[in-house]
């Protein structure tokens, strides 16, 4: 009987999604359920998430996908009562690639998360006022985690010595 | 009170061994599988490079002996950087001829770093 | 500004607005060649003895594991994931494992899956007996230290037994179960560890009251509400009041089917994390006994040899990985395209909330000498902050 309550917890979370936003929204296996938005969404998304129990942000990632020329973003939301983590997908442009913060919704836990990824992405966020470098100190470069920073040939030229004997396999 | 429990248990410790191992004059207990210094058997080594592909720090490099050997041992044989090495053992893992293996060799410090490149040549010579 | 011990300020200046600066205030950087600060640097803002604000410094080990891990295929991967966290790495392993497992959608050998979390409650005890000695070490209790450190010897050894290496595994927790089998005398030789380990627990018990009560108690408080509003996970969140876990949560492996509780504190200061970390102990004892009396028998691997390297794709798709490592919450986003390597993988540490928010909120306002007790009453860990 646990497992069908189970099951039906995600399909009903999927479906109030469905009708509130009206967006996809699948529930990968039990405790996972996966759904995208549009950019100007997803403030709201998560304003209403967070009513509904989804307190803990665990995560926010970017992945770069050159050829379309979007940074697709993620959100993944936990929920200490309903057990269920909501990840929401939602999309920007690469070449110039804003977003409205969370921090309204998430305070410091979405803060930090978003002032990694505007040093490594290069993502601005309207509304983030502390975007210091964490990691790289005096980078010039454009942000190192994109997919057209060509860091192995940045690192061959600075550090490595092609005529060494020792180091001919990074040429490879 | 709570003193007495203290002074009791460091009471006890001055009547036990000591944890420390004396070495070198004790021998440090190594099990079989340490992953050590690697040890080659050229007779078995059919040369597929398998290994070459799975290191994962580039640390392996085919290379073939020099003339008086090429008779014997045609093929190119896996050549070690000891410096680069990681000691994972996924080239044990992954021959197919089980002819590379970790030994439990860890002395491998030496003033001279020019040696840590592990030639198949001085496998030969080793016999 | 009010220190948070007894509600009096040391310097008996409570009248005083904080933002005069009367010539008292000075910068002081506990940072990171300092030998009470690990690979992390902290810029503390003081006034006399009262830290009045911190800023952290990340970053001085950050090797950039979220690309590393693209150009790579997910064996060698596993090898890299030991150095996440050098102080849990076979956690850290079973993480990335778990996430190429899910998108590949292999099956793991039930005798693989009871191995992984012999592996990891090992490693969890490990861990936590770090957290102990180091935790000593800070507040000048030097004893505790080296018997904390002797102690854990005898956990490496077990690594040494079973995995080949003594700090890194080398990748021992793989995709598609373990990389070797267990040796003959497994069992026996983790019994009596187990023994020496209740000694060693004893004795950590007789020290408690005499050491670490009088620093620690009322130090770094972290109510509830601040606690879930900064992200902190794992014990942090536990010593302030709410019962999760992981584990029980969001169970992977063969832990849905384990008897075991979850320590909670209430006062969520320094002393409740500290009664957590020796409570946590003793449940990950009680899980590696019950694994090992029920131990299965059966393949290691699924596939049992490793394959050529070129011929090996990853399904596409997208997962999320929750675990729990002794420090918190670890999670692997990983998405893949069908190619040989991940196309994304991000890394979310337990540390990279508990070193940057948790610990600039719980420095403001406190003594300078009780920055050491709470800095390490967190359990940090630089490495898997930076990545």
């Amino acid at each position: 009987m646990a497992e069908i309550s189970q099951q039906s917890k995600e399909d009903k979370l999927a479906q109030l999604l469905r009708a509130v936003f009206e967006i996809e929204a699948t529930v990968q296996r039990d405790r996972r359920v996966w759904t995208t938005v549009p950019k100007n969404e997803l403030v709201s998304l998560c304003r209403f998430a967070r009513g509904l129990g989804f307190d803990h942000l665990s995560a926010i990632s970017v992945t770069d996908w050159p050829k379309d020329g979007t940074f697709e973003l993620t959100y993944h939301l936990w929920s200490y009562s309903l057990k269920i983590l909501l990840t929401v997908k939602t999309k920007t442009k690469r070449a110039d690639p804003q977003m409205d913060s969370a921090m309204p919704i998430f305070h410091e836990n979405a803060q930090i998360h978003e002032r990694e990824l505007h040093e490594l992405f290069g993502v601005k966020f309207r509304g983030n006022p502390d975007v210091a470098p964490l990691f790289l100190e005096d980078w010039h470069g454009p942000p190192p985690f994109r997919k057209d920073f060509n860091w192995r040939d940045y690192v061959r030229q600075r550090c490595y010595d092609k005529s060494e004997e020792r180091e001919k396999p990074y040429w490879q | 009170m709570s003193m007495v429990g203290t002074v009791w248990v460091l009471v006890k410790g001055l009547f036990s061994r000591p944890m420390t191992i004396q070495f070198p004059h004790e021998a440090i207990p190594m099990p079989a599988g340490y992953r050590g210094e690697q040890e080659l058997d050229l007779h078995r080594c059919i040369s597929c490079g398998l290994c070459q592909e799975v290191c994962p720090n580039k640390a392996i490099e085919m290379v073939k002996l020099p003339e008086p050997y090429t008779q014997k041992y045609p093929k190119a044989y896996p050549r070690i950087d000891l410096r680069k090495c990681c000691f994972c053992a996924l080239c044990q893992d992954i021959c197919p001829k089980r002819c590379l293996n970790m030994t439990n060799n860890v002395f491998l410090a030496t003033p001279d770093p020019g040696s840590l490149m592990k030639h198949p040549m001085a496998r030969l010579e080793r016999g | 500004m009010t220190n948070q011990r007894n509600g009096k300020s040391p310097t008996g200046n409570d009248q005083r607005p904080p933002d005069t600066d009367d010539g008292t205030e000075y910068d002081f950087y506990f940072g990171p060649a300092h030998s009470g600060s690990g690979n992390f640097g902290v810029k503390l803002r003081l006034d006399g003895e009262r830290v009045l604000s911190a800023r952290a410094d990340p970053g001085y080990l950050h090797r950039g594991f979220e690309k590393l891990m693209e150009y790579r295929i997910p064996i060698q991967n596993a090898v890299l994931s030991d150095r996440l966290c050098v102080l849990e790495p076979l956690n850290w392993n079973l993480v990335h494992a778990e996430a190429v497992d899910e998108l590949t959608g292999i099956e793991v050998p039930e005798r693989a899956r009871y191995i992984r979390v012999l592996m990891a409650e090992l490693s969890r005890l490990q861990s936590h007996m770090i957290w102990y000695g180091v935790m000593s070490l800070a507040l000048g209790f030097d004893t505790g230290f080296r018997l904390a450190f002797g102690h854990r010897d005898y956990i490496l050894d077990i690594f040494e037994l079973i995995t080949g290496g003594r700090v890194y595994p080398a990748g021992y927790i793989c995709d598609g179960g373990v990389r070797r089998d267990l040796p003959e005398g497994y069992g026996k030789r983790i019994r009596e560890l187990l023994d020496k380990i209740k000694e060693f627990m004893d004795q950590m018990k007789s020290f408690d009251n005499l050491f670490f009560a009088k620093r620690t108690k009322g130090v770094g408080v972290l109510n509830l509400e601040d606690a879930i509003r900064l992200g902190a996970t794992g014990p942090v969140l536990r010593a302030s009041g709410m019962k999760t876990d992981v584990r029980k949560d969001d169970p992977y492996e063969i832990y849905s089917g384990l008897d075991f509780d979850v320590p909670t504190g209430k006062e969520g200061d320094a002393n409740a994390r500290c009664t957590i970390r020796d409570l946590e102990m003793e449940q990950s004892i009680k899980i590696i006994r019950q694994v090992l009396d029920r131990m299965p028998e059966g393949k290691t691997r699924n596939p049992s040899k490793l394959k050529r390297p070129s011929r090996i794709k990853i399904p596409e798709g997208e997962v999320y990985v929750r675990n729990e490592v002794a420090r918190g919450e670890a999670c692997i986003y990983m998405r893949s395209v069908g190619e040989t390597g991940p196309y994304r993988v991000k890394v979310r540490g337990p540390d990279f909330l508990h070193m940057i928010p948790v610990l600039e909120h719980l420095l403001k306002g406190c003594e300078l000498a009780d920055v050491p007790a709470i800095y390490w009453s967190l359990n940090i860990c630089p490495a898997d902050m930076d990545r």
